[in-house]
């Protein structure tokens, strides 16, 4: 008992000459900010939602509207064919309707971070309920919500998410926002399964802590303690998972749509949204002979904003979870 | 073991039959029927489409149409009145294809030769397999190479390039190699000729494995890294045993356990993978013919498609359960 209390004072002392006590997220911050990969990918990730928000301040040119007589001009530096000389108003050049290609590409930032960001919002909404609710419930809540898990994540998603949308491709809904809403939802309904399993292991293991069992033994209400209590404590592998996630929605809108079940094309000069990096590159690859650089620069685009994401999830891991370092 | 085999096996029929009844129940809700054609040409006779109507026996109810799908269906012969059994998809019988009107059937379009040339499965089993050669046989020296070299120029070499395969995906993998080696250098022909048996292989093959070639590399490191601080190694060493039957002889055996599971998920990505990879190098397998089947709404086609993809699916993770038994004799299957 004695070596207990004089180890307590000693860290009390110690606490006295350290300068501030250290958070977990404050911890986790330091260390990101020492990762340099990490911070390359938050400032690439900054810079792409800076140009998808000021997009159509950015852009020279309207994405949609088309010139005649302006087709397939290479960019500005190819000007080894004498057939085709590059016109110095669009730096990217332009694609076979003559529309400017850097405005495509920035307009097409825009959609890709949507289709990252606004989908996965349904996937934590669903993925973390039914995760808590399982985890927390147990038995044949339990039972049940693993079982639906399993058949869902028993479907290659590709697959599933294809099935969907050429099912609901032409009703009403599938043609919302220009295909966009589908998407959305396609994706959400099969992306929940693994983030659903990985917060119920959490559950599991946190709600036999003490201080869960303290907060029951106060008669805390259990959506009181789910809330307060667990939740918080799974956030971490929650972030870590949702920053790998973003990535793989942009990359599967870019599938899809180069499939042909997911965006569709517009042709409203007034439309936000116009069109998407999956549907340039789609273009590109149809005319690949006679335009490489269509191809070309939304699939330079779409790397480094993966990669970015990339970064950031990594450098997330290792700064929320010091133990998986390294890996 | 056995039963334990034969005990996933089994598993594998409600999956199939879940799979088929979703992709039925998606194709059937379905606004536009398979008979629409373009309003701008010529319309299908009523007759006629009476008479197709019958033969794919689209008035049924929704649970004949299904079972007669999926398990079988008692057909009689109209002039003999001899009743027969005619198995469905559990038999290998997918039913004719909407897109020919009924003059071919599913199967004949997957599995059959056409004019000589091999089956469309030959041309995406063959990609699967290369691509999953690809992957594991340059994936596991690579990580092992990281691993011994850990902290110098090579391992971050080879860290960062299997990264940027992982994140970039087979996708733009593919686009890139395209972009650089067929219309940039030129070395491939954009139209492949499928006559010649290397060529056009080598392309979609490193797209296909290079995601699976990223995780197999960065797996292969770490758990080499776990299994060089073991005590079992220091003892190989201790006994001033060859540094290279250590590394292949005691290290790898243990090192390659846990890329034997990672197989399983890759199999999943392999075969999705086929879909997007066949368009880019136009492959003509079973992937290019699904997208080609999506675009004119056939039906029969895409369920089929999903169905023949969920089975190999499941094939290919319980050769990996398998494997991993034969493997790692600490592992019982109950």
């Amino acid at each position: 008992m004695a070596t207990t209390a004089r180890s307590a004072s000693a860290l009390e002392e110690l606490n006295l000459t350290a300068t501030k006590p250290r958070s977990l997220w404050g911890d986790a911050w330091r260390r990101l900010r020492r990762n340099k990969a990490a911070m390359l990918g938050i400032t690439m990730v900054f810079l792409y939602v800076f140009i998808a928000v000021a997009a159509p301040w950015l852009a020279p040119k309207n994405p949609v509207t088309q010139t005649s007589n302006n087709s397939l001009r290479p960019p500005i530096w190819v000007t080894d064919n004498p057939n085709r000389q590059p016109n110095p108003e669009h730096i990217l050049g332009t694609d076979t309707n003559g529309r400017d290609i850097l405005s495509r590409l920035i307009f097409a930032t825009r959609v890709s971070l949507i289709v990252g960001v606004v989908p996965q919002i349904i996937i934590v909404v669903i993925g973390v309920g039914i995760g808590l609710v399982a985890g927390f419930r147990g038995g044949w809540v339990d039972n049940l919500l693993m079982r639906l898990t399993e058949i869902v994540a028993s479907f290659p998603d590709l697959l599933f998410i294809i099935t969907l949308t050429v099912a609901f491709r032409e009703t009403l809904f599938g043609k919302a926002f220009n295909g966009l809403l589908l998407i959305f939802t396609a994706l959400a309904v099969v992306g929940w399964t693994s983030l659903a399993r990985l917060v119920r292991g959490q559950v599991l293991s946190l709600k036999e802590k003490e201080f869960v069992e303290a907060a029951r033994a106060l008669g805390i209400p259990t959506s009181r303690i789910l809330v307060r209590h667990i939740l918080p404590n799974t956030l971490a592998p929650i972030i870590v998972a949702v920053s790998f996630s973003i990535p793989s929605l942009i990359l599967a809108e870019a599938i899809l749509t180069f499939l042909g079940v997911g965006m569709r094309p517009s042709v409203d000069p007034a439309n936000p949204l116009p069109t998407s990096l999956g549907q340039m590159m789609t273009d590109g690859f149809n005319n690949l002979s006679s335009g490489p650089w269509m191809l070309l620069f939304p699939v330079l685009l779409l790397s480094t904003l993966v990669i970015s994401f990339t970064f950031l999830g990594d450098g997330l891991r290792d700064a929320l979870d010091p133990r998986d370092a390294g890996r | 073991m056995t039963a334990y085999i034969i005990r996933r096996i089994l598993w594998q029929i409600p999956v199939l039959v879940i799979v088929g009844l979703l992709t039925f129940g998606i194709a059937k809700m379905t606004p536009g029927g398979p008979f629409d054609t373009d309003p701008t040409r010529r319309q299908m006779s009523p007759q006629v489409e009476a008479v197709l109507r019958d033969r794919f026996g689209m008035d049924l109810p929704f649970w004949r149409q299904f079972t007669r799908y999926m398990f079988l269906d008692v057909v009689t012969d109209p002039k003999t009145g001899e009743q027969a059994i005619r198995w469905g998809a559990i038999g290998g019988n997918f039913g004719p294809t909407y897109s020919s009107r009924g003059a071919r059937t599913v199967q004949q379009e997957l599995f059959g030769e056409r004019g000589g040339k091999p089956s469309r499965f030959y041309y995406s089993a063959r990609l699967g397999v290369q691509a999953l050669l690809f992957a594991v046989l340059l994936g596991i020296p690579m990580g092992v190479l990281a691993a011994l070299k850990q902290n110098t120029w090579i391992d971050y070499l080879v860290l960062l390039t299997s990264t940027f395969f992982v994140s970039l995906s087979t996708l733009i993998v593919g686009f890139l190699l395209v972009l650089i080696f067929a219309s940039g250098l030129q070395w491939f022909t954009v139209l492949p000729n499928w006559n010649d048996p290397i060529r056009p292989w080598i392309l979609p093959t490193i797209a296909l494995g290079s995601t699976s070639l990223g995780f197999i590399t960065r797996l292969t490191r770490s758990s080499v890294l776990e299994v060089k601080r073991q005590d079992y190694v220091r003892t190989a060493q201790a006994k001033g045993l060859n540094d290279q039957v250590v590394v292949w002889r005691h290290m790898l055996k243990n090192a390659v356990l846990p890329v034997i599971t990672i197989l399983g998920p890759l199999s999943a990505a392999l075969i999705t993978g086929t879909l997007y990879t066949e368009i880019i190098f136009q492959v003509p397998g079973m992937g290019s013919l699904l997208i080609e089947a999506i675009g004119k709404r056939d039906y029969s086609m895409i369920m089929a498609g999903a169905l023949v993809f969920v089975f190999f699916l499941g094939l290919a993770n319980l050769m990996v359960d398998i494997a991993y038994g034969v493997v790692d004799p600490r592992i019982s299957y109950k």
